[in-house]
């Protein structure tokens, strides 16, 4: 039997899938600054301050991969080209990464020199890691701090433990995963305010009201906030 | 000013309730970038 690839739009027509990212004050201005199939860059303007670059990513499942784990760092060795690409575009590093990375901040590809270079804490990134002569930038992923129980919700419940369940994980799993992930670079970290993985909004519940588990979206959603000291007026 | 930006992977199927309960957040919201890419079927993993 002969089966023809699948077009792009008729995979879209079967399993559309947005990443939405909302922006919650709309006097910033937005310049686009390129992408491609799984990275897209903007940069956020307030006029008069240095400006920030945002870079959206939704990174294939590694369910394709087929057991070749040097995939997925291939794929984070490619986010952190573009990233860098960006970066050199814009000539600064005011960078934050966010989005579906379909791995978890410990993932080999996440924290590897070769691959994202995401550290667990900002002082750890504070500097560029040097490996064999290179020198790269480090980002801080402060995902990590989100992970397992945090009894912190007002109704005394645990809030979620990630922003992806798996009901079937097999005997090594780890049940709640989290894909969805924010880099920041070292420079921006002092100024990362809220960060939350959100399971509800307003009185409406995204999780299920007594395991917890997300069941409006099989992911949940992510929120990330920077002080307003993070504007930094532009010298003259 | 604060930047806050929250961002969701959701399912098509998924995407007419997540829309819904977006509509509780401040009402300046906005879709700021699309999605990369559409996801190829696998978000299954």
């Amino acid at each position: 039997m002969h089966l023809e690839p699948a077009t792009q739009r008729e995979i879209g027509e079967y399993n559309p899938r947005a990443l939405k990212t909302f922006r919650l004050d709309e006097s910033l201005r937005l310049r686009s600054r390129g992408g491609d199939l799984y990275h897209k860059a903007h940069e956020v303007i307030l006029p008069g301050h240095e400006p920030l670059s945002l870079v959206t990513v939704h990174l294939p499942s590694q369910i394709h991969d087929k057991g070749d784990p040097d995939r997925l760092r291939r794929r984070a060795d490619q986010c952190r080209n573009f990233v860098e690409r960006v970066e050199g575009d814009t000539g600064h590093t005011r960078t934050a990464v966010y989005g579906d990375f379909n791995m978890n901040p410990f993932a080999h590809a996440m924290v590897n020199f070769d691959g994202l270079n995401a550290m667990s804490t900002a002082r750890r990134a504070r500097r560029a890691r040097t490996l064999g002569g290179t020198s790269r930038p480090a980002f801080y992923n402060p995902m990590w701090s989100l992970f397992g129980d945090r009894r912190s919700m007002p109704d005394g419940r645990p809030s979620p433990a990630g922003t992806y369940y798996m009901d079937e994980d097999g005997p090594a799993g780890y049940f709640w995963h989290m894909p969805d992930q924010v880099l920041i670079r070292y420079e921006l970290a002092a100024h990362l305010g809220e960060l939350s993985i959100i399971d509800q909004i307003d009185s409406e519940l995204l999780v299920s009201k007594d395991a917890r588990r997300p069941n409006m979206s099989d992911h949940l959603p992510v929120l990330f906030e920077f002080n307003e000291s993070v504007w930094t007026e532009v010298s003259r | 000013m604060k930047l806050s930006i929250l961002f969701w992977n959701v399912k098509g199927r998924d995407a007419k309730a997540s829309t819904a309960a977006l509509e509780h957040l401040p009402p300046r919201s906005e879709v700021q970038t699309p999605d990369p890419h559409t996801d190829r079927g696998a978000n299954q993993r």
